[in-house]
């Protein structure tokens, strides 16, 4: 009895170290897929740093707002040079656009005023008729 | 009423047909604005104001060359009107004559520096250094 409890708890014993090894390695496992993300806060600080530094320093800014956020330190900064690169060409992008917008906005205005003139000018001529 | 080597037409009827054919060019019925000026022009031969607004209708149309003989002929009833300088000018630059058109321009703003006719012919002036080619 004694030998056959001795034995039980025995496998018994062992059974649960190893269902516990399996937990620890599954659980090792787990931690090794899943990489490690960033706080809320940590996100929201290192993108308001990132449109902060952009402010002051195109190229810069967005690399500094991913370091902060933690998206990784050797490919986040690589990713966010690239990022920045984009955004810089976007930005050229939209401030040629918006060059172009005022110039055809001043000879808009330019021939709004010529045509009020002219008109005004004849109808000035016209009253001057005594 | 204007009698003095005109004919004999009551100035507001002459003023209001004169409104009636720039109606009629804004419109874009040429014909009929040029019909009106034409009467203008020979109920009152002495003024340059028909000649003036034929030269506009002429260059609405696109006969730069007919505008411009036209106002050729409006400066010689009146050598002083800074209108029609501004028109000559305006024409001259749709001609792409900028030297021409600025000489005109200068003229009419030394005739009358203030007032619509020197706003247009500054406008122009505006124009004429944007369309200048960019070195």
């Amino acid at each position: 009895m004694s030998q056959a409890l001795t034995s039980n708890s025995g496998t018994n014993v062992s059974g649960v170290n190893q269902n516990l090894t399996q937990i620890q390695q599954e659980s090792q496992n787990q931690q090794v897929q899943v990489p490690h993300q960033p706080s809320m806060f940590k996100r929201i600080l290192g993108g308001m740093a990132g449109i902060a530094g952009n402010m002051f320093a195109p190229g810069l800014g967005g690399a500094l707002g991913s370091l902060i956020g933690g998206s990784g330190i050797s490919g986040g900064i690589a990713s966010g040079f690239a990022s920045n690169a984009a955004d810089l060409v976007t930005s050229n992008q939209l401030l040629a656009v918006a060059q172009q917008s005022n110039q055809l906005q001043e000879e808009t205005a330019l021939a709004a005023n010529v045509q009020k003139s002219k008109h005004q000018t004849l109808m000035s001529v016209i009253q001057s008729i005594n | 009423m204007l009698k003095t080597r005109d004919l004999q037409a009551p100035a507001k009827e002459l003023r209001l047909m004169l409104e009636a054919g720039c109606v009629y060019r804004y419109a874009g019925r040429f014909r009929e604005a040029r019909d009106i000026f034409q009467g203008v022009r020979a109920l009152l031969p002495t003024r340059e104001v028909a000649d003036l607004a034929l030269a506009g209708v002429s260059m609405d149309e696109g006969k730069l060359d007919e505008a411009e003989a036209h106002c050729r002929r409006a400066l010689e009833l009146n050598r002083a009107s800074a209108a029609v300088h501004a028109q000559l000018a305006e024409i001259q630059l749709l001609q792409n004559n900028r030297v021409g058109a600025r000489q005109s321009l200068q003229r009419s703003m030394e005739i009358s520096p203030n007032g619509s006719t020197a706003a247009l012919a500054s406008a122009l002036l505006k124009l004429t250094s944007m369309i200048a080619p960019k070195k």
